[in-house]
């Protein structure tokens, strides 16, 4: 294994370690690999880019998103080239664009097995960074295996802890915590790295650490050939922070500087001064609107190596700060002072292997209003760079054992500089995620309480009504009412002498209009009857019963009163005797002729049905006329009327010794001859019960 | 004792007399009502075949004759509720009640209009009557069951669209409803039936496919429950209330862009219905777009002051955007309209 072209390049020297902490390869991509011998065209650019690209790459860190460039625009010339994709895998990994690395690492390692030394490395820190914990820890195994006996007994590989890293991210992955992480946007964030957000305790004011460049003049650092560090600030105006300016060039070192804290009182900043004495912690004054030149903190804190973050307890006696002065367990550990009777601060106490590790602990912050301290680590239960941990003081005075925040504030990359709110509900720290503004970014923290069930609502029309009522629905055709239109015609038939109640007596009604018996009733034996009839009009009434001759009537019911819907008619009947006469009412004539009318039937019919009934009567039929004309011609008129009467019974069945006939002329008249009306009366024909 | 005699005997006449007279005007009465009622039924002939105008009239003669009749009052009603003659109609049914208030219809109308108004109490009451009178057409019972729903009696309107299926046994509307009383009282596998049954007789009552499709999420089958809302909508483009259910059914299944979609067209369509704003703030939280969100519960809030639940949800829209005090203040108006959880969520706050 040949690590002669490995170089150790650190970012963010002043803070952190780098997450390339073991090695990238700066292998040159030569033209041979590059070129493609069937494809001149495009060559000669690309080339050029190629060569860009190399360029900026072995300049540092700083400038790989520029050799960035330069080689995705060679890639589209070659994309099978494994060395191009190896390098842009690297840079990829360098930004926060991190994600695209393992597609081009992967891709270099298909081409090329043997394309770097670390490409298992790099693959590793691609699958790491992308919580691919699994595939990461098999190439870092693959790295590890990489090495002969020789080689890991001469370098520390240092791949057991990316390991332990990978093992506790899947935990911490698989039970997230409940936060909102926000970008802060590029109002304050810029493609460069910004960091160690501290807010003013009016929290309208963010100062910040920042990369970036400036004014056009800016120097690089040579160590990761960024930018120096200047202090930021920006102010938030509603929900939004104004565009981020630069502070107060008094503060300005010409060398690296960042804002650490800033007292509660807003008066005083402490920044950290990188060209001091090995990087100290100094203090500004605000005197009348402007910020005073920093001046170094306690001598008892600073010496002479590098003290970096510090954090004050909320009413300030207490402190830590970060440091690898005498007493570190390794690299950057947390510190504690606290002022004595006489309020200076006490000699510093390292925490301790409970707080402290042999990999950099950095960023301490003290919350403002509880006993817990918030710090970020490498060690510990990290998921990889720095996690944030936060260490509690109990009752007695001791502090707990560091508890790791958890994923998705912590993440593979370095999550640092943690700073919470009086509340504990919102943070803002410096962390490398996805789609940032490029490089380190400061976001906001939004720490969420209990899940929370959301309330959607529905609703449904539950009843079809509601939907489309039916407007008819309600209505129903109506019924006739029962009526009872029923009327009776009742009386009484009795005997026309002795006013005997006659019984079984038959009352026949006869509808005159329509010419047929309609109803017909019995007498009981109180001579009662009862028939039903249509309407309250006039009838025919044909009575008849044994022994007694039967009685045709007109009954005029329309004059009758209606009582309790019957109309009273009584009756009264001839009894069959020896000399009983009947006048036949209905019996019609030709005029001045003897031929019965076909209207006669009726009467006729009752005649025979009189005689039939009664088989031992005999009766004589006679005829009689009005006076009007000579005697003897009304007398043959009236006998020939009288016999074409018998002539019609015989023909019924009526033997002939039965019926006698007789014409009287105008001898009997029944009526007065002077008047029309008794005239018509008197034009009759009547039979006589001869005997019985 | 002479003058006595005479006296008793000059009484006696006079109360032949009076004898007399009464049984004329009860005749004369029996005769009115007799006339009265073959007029009725004249505008009864009429109005069966459909000729309302000139049976009212029937009516109105039938009453002319005889005032204090109570049929003609009802059929008078009935004509004058389709003329849309509400207060005289009601005038008729109170004067029929005052008649005869053994005219079952009348109280069924009665019941009716107190239904048109809102006034499920009494018009449960009087359907009740109506059919204690033996008013048991199949909507006497359906209409009770309409008002025992209402009033939340489920198990009675259960029992009363049964009783309507059993006098019409194709009583879409009934089936629905008996779907809904089930579904309320948790039988959703019976309320799919029942709404099924519903449309096999009349697809045209959409909110059956709706109903069914809540009650199939119920049943955990939320793709045949979005497939009955599509029906729904289908059938009825403006349906908006389909369209959040369905919207409701997709974010269930975590389709929160197909719900989006669903809750923005009730939007489009009904501008004034909260609850779709509400859904599309939930689904946006979900979608972490929480300043939409925001907005889209501010507008469910500004539609309905009263709505706690929209105060609940945006509570957890401005706690996703850190604005604690604010988020805070939502859930303290939740509490106070009414939502328990609000209390637990509170405690985030102290």
């Amino acid at each position: 294994m040949k690590l002669i072209n490995t170089i150790i390049i650190s970012f963010l020297i002043l803070f952190t370690t780098s997450q390339f902490a073991i090695s990238q390869e700066d292998v040159k991509i030569k033209k041979s690999d590059f070129r493609i011998e069937i494809k001149e065209v495009g060559f000669k650019d690309a080339w050029k880019n190629v060569k860009e690209g190399e360029k900026l790459f072995s300049a540092g860190l700083g400038t790989f998103p520029q050799a960035l460039e330069h080689y995705l625009k060679a890639f589209k010339y070659n994309s099978d080239c494994a060395k191009l994709n190896y390098k842009i895998g690297v840079c990829f990994l360098a930004t926060d664009k991190f994600y695209h690395a393992t597609e081009y690492l992967e891709k270099a390692y298909l081409k090329d097995n043997n394309v770097t030394d670390d490409i298992h490395y790099m693959l590793a820190r691609a699958y790491h960074l992308n919580l691919d914990f699994e595939n990461a820890i098999e190439q870092y195994k693959a790295y590890y295996s990489s090495f002969s006996v020789k080689e890991l007994e001469e370098f520390e590989v240092g791949v057991d802890n990316y390991i332990k890293q990978c093992k506790y991210g899947m935990d911490l992955v698989n039970n997230p915590v409940r936060v909102i992480i926000n970008n802060l946007g590029e109002r304050v964030n810029s493609e460069y790295d910004d960091y160690n957000p501290v807010l003013h305790p009016n929290l309208d004011i963010m100062y910040f650490t920042s990369r970036r460049e400036t004014d056009g003049k800016d120097r690089r650092f040579e160590g990761d050939n960024k930018f120096y560090e200047n202090v930021f600030t920006s102010e938030q105006a509603g929900d939004v922070w104004k565009k981020a300016k630069i502070l107060d060039n008094k503060l300005d070192s010409k060398g690296n500087e960042s804002v650490l804290t800033i007292s509660p009182d807003g008066n005083k900043i402490y920044l950290y001064n990188g060209n001091e004495n090995g990087g100290d912690i100094m203090v500004s004054e605000l005197k009348k609107g402007s910020w005073k030149s920093p001046k170094g903190i306690s001598r008892r804190i600073l010496t002479k190596d590098k003290e970096t973050t510090i954090a004050f307890s909320p009413d300030g006696t207490e402190m830590f700060f970060v440091s690898n002065q005498d007493g570190t367990i390794g690299g950057m550990d947390l510190f504690y002072s606290k002022l004595d009777e006489k309020e200076k601060w006490s000699e510093p106490i390292n925490m301790g292997a409970a707080i402290n590790t042999i990999y950099d602990e950095e960023g301490v912050y003290w919350h403002p209003k509880e006993d817990k301290v918030y710090f970020s680590s490498q060690g510990h239960n990290s998921m990889g760079g720095f996690d944030v941990f936060v260490i509690e003081r109990d009752e007695e005075g001791m502090w707990s054992n560091p508890t790791n925040l958890g994923y998705p504030i912590n993440s593979p990359n370095d999550d640092i500089f943690f700073k919470i709110d009086e509340n504990g509900k919102q943070a803002y720290y410096s962390s490398v995620r996805d789609n940032g503004a490029g490089g380190k970014d400061i976001y906001k923290i939004i720490f969420l309480g209990e899940e929370k069930e959301m309330k959607l609502k529905t609703e449904d029309i539950l009843l079809a009504w509601n939907y489309k009522p039916i407007e008819n629905m309600f209505y129903h055709d109506p019924v006739e009412l029962k009526v009872d239109t029923a009327l009776f015609m009742v009386g009484l038939v009795t005997d026309s002498k002795t006013a005997e109640k006659i019984k079984l007596a038959k009352v026949e009604v006869i509808d005159l209009e329509e010419s047929r018996v309609i109803a017909t009733g019995l007498t009981d034996t109180a001579g009662y009857y009862q028939v039903k009839i249509g309407k309250k009009k006039d009838y025919g009434v044909e009575v008849t019963a044994k022994d007694y001759l039967f009685f045709v009537t007109m009954a005029q019911l329309s004059q009758k009163q209606v009582v309790d819907s019957k109309i009273q008619a009584n009756f009264q009947l001839d009894r069959i005797d020896v000399g009983a006469k009947m006048v036949l009412k209905n019996i019609f004539f030709e005029t001045n002729k003897a031929a019965l009318k076909e209207e006669s039937t009726a009467e006729l019919q009752r005649v025979a049905g009189l005689l039939l009934d009664n088989p031992t009567i005999r009766l004589e039929i006679s005829g009689h006329t009005d006076n009007v004309g000579s005697y003897r011609a009304n007398q043959k008129l009236s006998e020939a009327r009288a016999k074409s009467v018998v002539d019609y019974l015989v023909q019924q069945g009526v033997a002939e010794d039965r019926l006698e006939y007789k014409g009287y002329s105008f001898n009997q008249p029944i009526a007065d001859n002077n008047t029309a009306e008794g005239r018509a009366q008197n034009r009759r024909v009547e039979f006589k019960v001869l005997s019985k | 004792m002479k003058r006595i005699s005479i006296t008793l005997f000059s009484i006696f006449l006079v109360f032949i007399s009076f004898a007399q007279t009464g049984n004329s005007i009860e005749e004369e009465i029996k005769e009115l009502q007799k006339k009265a009622k073959l007029i009725y039924n004249e505008g009864v002939r009429l109005a069966q075949e459909g000729k309302l105008t000139e049976a009212h009239l029937k009516f109105d003669a039938a009453l002319f004759i005889l005032p204090e009749f109570a049929y003609p009052y009802v059929e008078r009603a009935k004509i004058k509720i389709l003329n849309q003659e509400i207060d005289l109609a009601k005038k008729d049914i109170e004067k029929a009640i005052e008649i005869n208030d053994n005219v079952g219809e009348a109280f069924y109308l009665r019941g009716y209009l107190k239904l048109l108004e809102d006034d499920y109490q009494n018009a449960l009451t009087d359907f009740t009557h109506a059919i204690q009178k033996e008013y048991t057409k199949a909507e006497a019972y359906y209409y009770r069951g309409l008002m025992n729903f209402e009033m939340n009696d489920y198990n009675s309107a259960l029992i009363d669209f049964t009783m309507a299926i059993d006098k019409k046994y194709d009583y879409a509307y009934a089936f629905n409803d008996r779907g809904s009383s089930k579904r309320m009282l948790g039988d959703y596998h019976g309320a799919i039936h029942d709404y099924t049954q519903a449309l096999s007789y009349d697809s045209t009552i959409i909110v059956a496919f709706d109903n069914r499709a809540s009650c199939k999420i119920k049943t955990g089958d939320f793709q045949g429950a979005i497939e009955d809302y599509t029906l729904a909508i289908e059938k009825d483009s403006e349906f908006y209330l389909a369209l959040n259910n369905r919207g409701y059914a997709y974010y269930l299944m975590g389709n929160f862009e197909s719900a989006l979609k669903d809750f923005t067209r009730a939007i489009e369509i009904n501008k004034e219905y909260a609850p779709a704003y509400n859904n599309s703030g939930i689904t946006k939280i979900k979608m972490q777009n929480y300043l939409g969100a925001e907005d889209d519960l501010n507008k469910a809030i500004e539609l309905d002051a009263e709505y706690g639940e929209a105060y609940m949800n945006r509570g957890y829209a401005k706690e996703f955007l850190g604005k604690f005090p604010a988020a805070c203040a939502d859930w303290q108006m939740a509490k106070d309209l009414g939502i328990e959880e609000a209390e637990k969520y509170l405690t985030e706050c102290e």
